[in-house]
């Protein structure tokens, strides 16, 4: 279904997105399996409504909420963003949602609150993967509070004008553009406020290949692949349209800042 | 018209045979199946090929010997070419299918990265091999043939190092392939070292032999 109102925003106007066949078929979702056409074949078993939430921590605010009601008070917004896998290919989706940082104010997070901790729904039932241990499940992911509450970091429930589709992590997702692909993690059931960096499932399983701050980076080479580059998809059937990856995938204007005083080669 | 590669008759069908599946690759390819990025796909199905391939052409030699079955050594440079053919099309999906031909891109790889070097070398050896594989060659090089192709020992030794190296979680292949070949390679090198010690005593025998005739 499609949603009543969606305001239009700026961001990815001069993109072209990638067909919405391109973008339902291809996904990393481990949940549903390795395949990258494994969540479109197995996702059917997730039942993403109705779908609670509970929110944790360092907030003033906390308790289980229903998904529908956590969002109401909001206009949904169109995003157009560019999403870079750290697999060295990348996407423009058109994703449909509300910011991150206006759905955690209404928890009102406390001084202590220096990062936000987000799960991926445990139930092997529903995700049938998780009954292998490819992963540390459920997945976790985790930003600073700063970065929660950048104005780009978006809280999903829809793309291309609809609901999210199971396959892309139905029914609410992280989506930060400027970080590779991991971090906007998918079908959220519990949101932390915390005070240490939280572990995250990618750096607890390669620390020296995935960190906690996976920022798109042209400069720091994944240790077994460089980053300088990527494939647009899609390209051609047989001639891929690769592309030089951008710092902070191309939104160094919104977010540079948060890092400042950052050694980033360090801080992967 | 009779052609010299299939002088033996069965070796038409294990042509068809043996290119089964790079002939689904490609239908697979070009069909779509693969698409939006068929270079994963492309990469990890013409990689398995090539090492199943390499294990029937190792096995070869230990097998003709068991089973005494002479006719068996003259497929063995058939399947050896196999292998030379999936991982051309390995390295070919590599280029292509993943890097683009960006010249950026694949010298990034080829400079830093340890698992796609090997696997570089491993088919540059495969190449060597291949084009030192007939006649021709085998009568030129004479005593200097053998040694080359031992260098298919090498090229397993790093096929496995650059199967384990590129593992992102799944390390399925490196183990079936490691369980596949180490002991084969195992086999082969003892075998080579037994050859040289029985050589030795031989040799030792010899010379005590004629010391004791020559009194």
């Amino acid at each position: 279904p499609s949603f009543a109102s969606i305001i239009e925003t700026p961001f990815g106007k001069t993109e072209t997105s990638a067909p919405f066949e391109t973008a339902t078929t291809y996904n990393n979702f481990y949940e549903f399996g390795y395949g990258k056409g494994d969540p479109e074949k197995n996702a059917e078993s997730l039942k993403p409504y109705p779908w609670k939430i509970t929110i944790e921590g360092e907030a003033d605010i906390t308790g289980a909420f229903d998904l529908e009601d956590l969002i109401k008070d909001n206009q949904l917004e169109e995003r157009i963003y560019r999403l870079r896998c750290v697999e060295a290919w990348s996407m423009v989706v058109p994703w449909v949602g509300i910011p991150l940082g206006a759905l955690l104010k209404k928890f009102k997070p406390n001084s202590k609150a220096k990062y936000v901790y987000f799960e991926t729904l445990y139930d092997p039932s529903q995700m049938p993967a998780q009954n292998g241990n490819s992963l540390d499940w459920p997945y976790r992911e985790g930003l600073r509070i700063d970065e929660a509450m950048n104005s780009l970091s978006l809280l999903a429930v829809g793309m291309y004008g609809s609901i999210l589709p199971n396959q892309n992590g139905a029914p609410v997702r992280l989506v930060v553009p400027w970080k590779y692909g991991f971090k906007s993690i998918k079908s959220i059931v519990t949101i932390r406020f915390v005070e240490q960096m939280p572990q995250t499932t990618w750096s607890m399983l390669a620390p020296n290949e995935y960190g906690f701050y996976a920022n798109v980076n042209p400069g720091v080479d994944h240790p077994r692949w460089s980053q300088k580059q990527e494939r647009r998809l899609p390209g051609g059937l047989l001639f891929p349209n690769v592309i030089d990856t951008q710092m902070f995938n191309g939104y160094k204007e919104e977010v540079a800042s948060l890092y400042s005083n950052m050694n980033l080669t360090r801080f992967y | 018209m009779k052609v010299r590669a299939f002088d033996h008759p069965y070796k038409k069908y294990a042509f068809v045979l043996f290119s089964l599946p790079m002939g689904w690759v490609l239908v697979s390819l070009f069909s779509g199946r693969y698409f939006p990025d068929p270079a994963e796909p492309v990469m990890t199905l013409t990689g398995i090929w090539a090492v199943v391939f390499l294990v029937l052409t190792l096995l070869m030699t230990p097998l003709a010997k068991i089973s005494k079955m002479k006719w068996m050594n003259r497929f063995r440079r058939f399947i050896g070419l196999t292998v030379f053919w999936y991982s051309s099309m390995h390295l070919l999906a590599y280029l292509m299918l993943h890097a683009g031909f960006s010249w950026l891109w694949i010298k990034e790889d080829l400079l830093k990265r340890p698992y796609i070097y090997v696997g570089f070398v491993a088919t540059v050896i495969l190449l060597v091999l291949a084009l030192t594989s007939f006649k021709f060659a085998i009568k030129k090089l004479r005593k200097h043939w053998k040694p080359l192709h031992q260098l298919v020992y090498l090229a397993g030794v790093l096929v496995l190092l650059h199967l384990w190296w590129q593992v992102k979680s799944d390390v399925s292949v490196a183990m079936y392939s490691s369980l596949a070949l180490i002991p084969i390679l195992l086999q082969r090198l003892n075998a080579a070292y037994f050859k040289r010690y029985l050589n030795k005593i031989k040799k030792t025998e010899k010379r005590t032999c004629t010391k004791s005739v020559d009194p």
